[in-house]
């Protein structure tokens, strides 16, 4: 691993544990509201996508397989946001 | 005909079985993400359609040890993703301290369950049985795959730590997005 690498592997890890804390702050303090609960899930996503390129090493791949993997936290967190506005339309 | 190659497949090819060992590993990855998937469409159908109840499941929830568990995960998985680019290096510490933030990950999770049924999380109903199953079915995974991990660490071969490293980076992912639908939102 040559350093400027390993300096951009230790750097995502930075971003990921960043929006991780962040994110659990923000939702901790979202009190059901809708933006903070958007910002939450655009959060969550943004891990995801870290995992999927950086981890897993499919950053330099254009494949099907890479766009299929970013598509299921990106479907799935749609719809919990479609349930977030559902249920305050609801209520 | 498309091979693995154009669909992106070659990240997880090995050096023993190329291509096959590619297509299974993604078969895998891929089962698993459909049955989690599911799971958390059917949570959060439910959620939709019984609102007081999933409003009293989170008031017994702890997004704190939740996200205490999400910063283990990512930090295994970044030790597993340090295996695999370690190559023929030494990878048998990154895997075992990936399994250790594992089984941490379990210990904080099952310590979560006694708080959740100390304060009487079965009156959620139906919601409390699936938040335990879609959550309770991770944390088998994430047992077992900590258990993969040190095996592997004891004989490491390169194809076995793409293997499971990659696997591992599922159940990362698939923590990633039901920490937030479970907990957050």
């Amino acid at each position: 691993m040559t350093r400027q690498a390993r300096e951009q592997f230790i750097a995502t890890l930075a971003m990921l544990l960043t929006l991780a804390v962040g994110g659990a702050f923000v939702g901790g303090l979202s009190g059901g509201l809708l933006v903070p609960i958007i910002a939450v899930l655009i959060m969550a996503y943004a891990k995801g996508r870290f995992v999927i390129l950086d981890f897993m090493e499919l950053r330099e791949s254009g494949g099907l397989m890479r766009s299929a993997l970013l598509a299921w936290p990106a479907l799935l967190l749609l719809l919990a946001l479609l349930r977030t506005v559902t249920v305050t339309l609801m209520g | 005909m498309a091979t693995t190659e154009d669909i992106g497949l070659s990240v997880g090819k090995t050096e023993s079985g190329g291509d096959a060992d590619s297509l299974l590993l993604w078969i895998l990855v891929w089962s698993e993400l459909i049955a989690f998937g599911a799971l958390l469409v059917a949570f959060m159908v439910m959620t939709v359609a019984d609102v007081e109840g999933a409003a009293l499941l989170r008031s017994h929830l702890h997004p704190g040890l939740a996200a205490l568990n999400t910063v283990l995960l990512l930090l295994s998985g970044w030790q597993a993703a340090l295996a695999v680019r370690l190559g023929d290096g030494p990878v048998r510490r990154p895997l075992v301290l990936a399994a250790l933030f594992g089984l941490g990950f379990a210990a904080v999770k099952l310590f979560e369950y006694s708080l959740e049924a100390r304060s009487g999380i079965g009156g959620a109903g139906a919601l409390a049985e699936l938040y335990f199953l879609v959550t309770g079915f991770h944390l088998l995974h994430v047992v077992f795959g900590s258990g993969i991990l040190c095996l592997v660490a004891w004989r490491p071969s390169r194809g076995n730590v793409v293997l499971i490293a990659t696997l591992w980076h599922a159940i990362d992912l698939v923590w990633l997005v039901m920490f937030p639908i479970v907990y957050l939102t």
